[in-house]
């Protein structure tokens, strides 16, 4: 793309073909074809080969025009696709720039993680590029290799497929086809495919984790499949092998739930039970009178004096105003006067000398 | 002091400083009681004496006259729904291998470009498996195309630009393969013989078709074409019943009188008069008896029973919202907060297709004593303080409750697709009339299409007003039209009544034949005429009906697919523009 630009940079910066060109613009009537025997054919092959790269501005204006209004439609045309590809290549520069390749992480978990987020990005990037070369509808597929402990699972899963019968395949595809749009274009395809081509489909369900034992989940079964999540990916063309790397489009994914033969439903009924509940302490005591052992009379007498003492830990100063311990609970007393400041004070140091 | 004269001296002793004052004492406590309820609500710790102290105030030391329940004997009695009984009263045996959504709502399977195209690609295949060579084959599948052509008048729906482009390439590989079906005990094999096949080759082609028949009635659930549907037009609902095997020498009927909510359970259900026992019923009903320990219940944001706790996450005091007129709110806050732990719960494991009757259920306690719990919402049905959930409503007056638990056989998920069909029901005062829009309509291809803008397409408009006369001031319009996707229904006296009213379809008067007509292009208002739609059915709100595949698997992991219906409020009135007798004045151009 770059060559052609520069092909086209060269055509239009030409000093005959310009000084021509600016001829044109200021007379129409200076049009001499002899000028434009040479540029135009060639400002078509470039403007032609650029509109293949999915850049439909570039196709050219004038298809076999000779006169003046070609040449100048051309020559425009020219000027601008080659300032628009430039404007796109430069776009896409900074999408080839290398990802920063972060230190790698002690953890090989971590690091195979961070691995993985460089390759996603890196892809991430050269379809970010594509798409500001090409055009926002260009998409680039990654292909990619499974990961070395999945390939025997998946070679296993290929080489003996879960499910083989056509009908029965075509009966998941097409009653899917009624309830997810996706499947319905999928199935579309295949048929339309067969009727152009006589081609068929080659359907492989791929179902993991794969047990022998397991039908496939994507119809009926006589013998339940075991506990637990099941994944079956429809595989529409047969992969060559499970190690090579592949291509793939997600088509559609979703969830299917199969009833239990029975539900747990829960009855539930009323039952006054009691509300007490254990002490949230614990009774460390010693026997009032040291004899030896326990007296049944001292340690029931223990505890009840305990939570005799757990009612009075709740007895409150305003309680005790009446009483005549009154006096004895802790306070702070602090005194106050009719009168000023000072002669509070000298009457306390009256007081306090009277009384020493 | 020398210097201070007596005089001087009283003077200085009069100053307020001297003045004889009273004194008193203030004293400062610490009072724990605040009335704040933060602070306490903290419940902060403090001495070991403390615990015991608010476990006392809290009356965790109560004794009450009760006792822990330590052992419950359960007897239960379970029953089977044998029979299922369709609007018309038959009672067939109930359907065990498939959902009943599937069984009451499935419809004939749609004759568009989908369907015959699942037929040939099944043919195809079936051919192959019967081991023909390829060129027979195509010889066959084109040979098909003969006695059972497809032309665009076979396929249902609407005929829109994506159908049409579907038929431009399939058409002509296309034959009718819901013909072939139906035709396969009759005229089939003759029209195969006619083929000019080798006469393995036509047997083969037989058996491929039978294989193709098992197939499509795999692929689709197809009702019965002896049993009639359950859809009531006028009612805009699925109307059933069910029927148990007897127990006690008593079946027990469940009418269905009007579910169309898309999902089936329990609370579609209403139990009918108690149907004797025919004889015949085939033996579902079974006693069974649960010994177990009584856990208290538990749920999420239940609080704990103790005070000294800790409370996990759920539990938020103060998020609890409830006005004083929130009586329900109230009552549940009520049992969460203070009568939770005196609820005990069992898991009771039901199989699916079950009727379940709690016959007694007996709690011993730590002290021996036996209690004999009753149900809660036992008694008359029409006595308003009776209060249960999970019940079914007697649907016959004056009877007890039967307190039962309903486990249908229905799927709890099932696919949804966008909508294949779906008509809005309206109503419009301005015209004092009711309508039928088709939002979405069924394409011959298959999928659902804007029923605007096949509307569009297909209307033929009114001849175009004329210019008016010079000078003239008002223009009047004999009637207006309406979008080809609105169709009329119009109130009509119901016989015997001087004051009900129903709705019937109708046509707009310029639709009088030879006039061409607006088709109804979907199925849910397609009835045959007279069609009636209950006054009641289009409420102010609107209703909306849909009509959709539904896809759910069952419980031997078979795939189920048919078409249902269900219906949903609508989004209020609407208005047709629909006018007669228009008169309105010109506008003066400024020219």
């Amino acid at each position: 793309m770059d060559a052609l630009r520069q092909t086209l940079d060269a055509l239009v910066s030409d000093a005959p073909t310009k000084a021509a060109y600016e001829a044109l613009l200021a007379d129409a009537a200076s049009f001499d074809a002899a000028d434009w025997t040479a540029p135009l054919p060639a400002m078509r092959t470039a403007l032609r080969a650029l509109s293949l790269h999915g850049f439909a501005e570039a196709l050219p204006a004038s298809a076999f025009g000779t006169d003046g209004e070609a040449a100048r439609r051309l020559y425009d045309q020219s000027v601008e696709a080659a300032k628009i590809a430039k404007a796109r290549l430069e776009s896409a520069a900074a999408d080839f720039e290398p990802v920063p390749v972060p230190p790698a992480a002690p953890n090989p978990d971590d690091a195979a993680r961070q691995q993985r987020q460089l390759i996603d990005q890196r892809a991430e990037r050269l379809r970010s590029a594509a798409k500001s070369v090409f055009g926002t509808s260009f998409e680039i597929v990654p292909r990619f290799r499974l990961a070395a402990e999945q390939v025997p699972e998946i070679a296993a899963c290929l080489a003996a497929p879960v499910e083989t019968d056509p009908l029965k395949l075509e009966a998941w595809l097409q009653s899917l086809s009624r309830v997810r749009p996706r499947m319905a274009d999928l199935a579309l395809t295949g048929s339309w495919r067969s009727l152009s081509r006589g081609e068929e489909t080659a359907y492989v369900p791929l179902q993991v984790p794969r047990k022998l034992t397991d039908p496939w989940i994507g119809g009926g079964w006589t013998t339940p499949p075991g506990a637990g999540d099941i994944v079956s990916v429809m595989a529409v063309e047969r992969p060559s092998a499970a190690g090579d790397p592949i291509a793939a489009l997600l088509i559609d994914e979703f969830t299917e739930t199969v009833p239990a033969e029975t539900e747990t439903t829960g009855l539930s009924f009323h039952y006054d039970r009691p509300n007490a509940v254990a002490p949230q302490a614990l009774l460390l005591a010693l026997p009032p009178r040291f004899t030896g052992g326990w007296q049944w009379d001292d340690l029931v007498a223990t505890v009840i004096d305990t939570f005799d003492r757990a009612r009075m830990r709740a007895v409150e100063p305003s309680q005790l105003a009446t009483g005549p311990l009154f006096h004895a609970t802790p306070a702070t007393l602090v005194p106050f006067s009719t009168g000023w400041l000072l002669s509070t004070l000298l009457v306390a140091n009256t007081v306090a000398v009277n009384q020493s | 002091m020398a210097i201070l004269t007596a005089g001087s001296t009283q003077l200085f002793l009069d100053t307020r400083v001297f003045e004889p004052a009273i004194r008193g004492w203030n004293r400062l406590e610490g009072r724990p009681r605040a009335v704040e309820f933060d602070r306490s609500l903290r419940a902060e710790v403090r001495d070991p004496l403390w615990f015991l102290t608010r476990q006392w105030q809290f009356g965790e030391f109560q004794g009450e006259d009760a006792g822990s329940p330590i052992d419950a004997r359960l007897a239960y009695a379970t029953t089977k729904l044998v029979h299922y009984l369709p609007r018309s009263g038959d009672r067939l045996d109930f359907p065990q291998n498939q959902p009943l959504e599937a069984v009451v709502e499935r419809e004939q399977a749609p004759s568009d470009l989908a369907t015959h195209r699942q037929i040939m690609r099944a043919m195809r295949l079936a051919l192959d498996a019967e081991g023909l060579p390829p060129p027979t084959r195509q010889v066959v599948m084109a040979a098909y195309r003969t006695p059972y052509p497809l032309d665009a008048a076979r396929l249902g729906g609407a005929l829109d630009g994506e159908t049409r482009r579907q038929l431009l390439f399939e058409g002509p590989h296309l034959f009718d393969g819901l013909s072939l079906l139906d035709d396969i005990p009759a005229g089939h094999d003759g029209k195969v013989d006619g083929f000019g096949l080798s006469p393995a080759d036509a047997e083969a082609v037989k058996r491929a078709a039978r294989i193709v028949q098992t197939w499509f009635a795999g692929l689709y659930s197809l009702p019965d074409a002896a049993t009639p549907s359950t859809w009531s037009d006028p009612q805009v609902e699925y109307q059933f019943a069910c029927e148990t095997a007897p127990l006690d020498d008593t079946a027990e009927t469940l009418l269905a009188p009007s579910y169309a909510q898309g999902h089936l359970d329990w609370y579609a259900f209403d139990l009918g008069a108690a149907a004797g026992n025919d004889g015949d019923s085939p033996a579902g009903a079974e006693r069974k008896a649960l010994s177990f320990i009584p856990a208290a219940i538990s749920y999420a944001g239940i609080p704990n029973p103790r005070y000294w706790q800790f409370e996990d996450r759920h539990v938020e005091f103060a998020d609890i919202t409830a006005a004083t007129t929130d009586v329900a709110k109230l009552l549940l806050m009520e049992f969460a907060l203070s009568a939770s732990n005196d609820w005990c719960v069992i898991p009771l494991e039901l199989a699916v297709n079950s009727l379940c009757r709690i016959e007694g259920l007996v709690v011993t306690d730590v002290f021996g004593e036996r209690t004999l719990v009753r149900a809660a919402g036992r008694g008359p049905d029409s006595v308003w303080q009776r209060w249960s959930m999970f019940d079914l409503s007697q649907a016959a007056a004056g009877r007890d409750t039967r307190t039962a638990l309903l486990v249908p056989p229905t799927t709890p998920t099932a696919m949804r697709p966008p909508p294949i069909e779906k008509i809005v029901l309206l109503r419009d005062e301005m015209a004092n009339m009711a309508w039928a829009v088709e939002r979405i309509v069924p394409s011959a291809a298959g999928p659902g299409i804007d029923g605007y803008a096949y509307a569009d397409a297909i209307a033929v408009s009114l001849p175009p007003e004329p210019d008016p006369a010079p000078g003239a001031e008002v223009r009047y319009r004999l009637g207006a039209d309406v979008a080809w996707n609105w169709h009329p229904f119009i109130p009509v006296h119901i016989p015997g009544s001087n004051r009900s009213v129903s709705l019937q379809r109708a046509r707009l008067p310029h639709e009088r034949p030879p006039q061409p007509s607006r088709p109804i292009v979907g199925q849910i208002i397609a009835g045959p005429t007279p069609f009636f739609l209950n006054e009641e059915e289009v409420p102010r709100a609107g209703r909306i009906v849909t009509r959709e595949f539904r896809r759910a698997r069952w419980t031997d992991g078979s795939v189920v697919l048919w078409i249902g219906r269900r219906t949903s409020p609508g989004r209020g009135e609407g208005s047709s523009g629909l006018v007669f007798d228009d008169l309105r004045p010109i506008r003066k151009s400024n020219s």
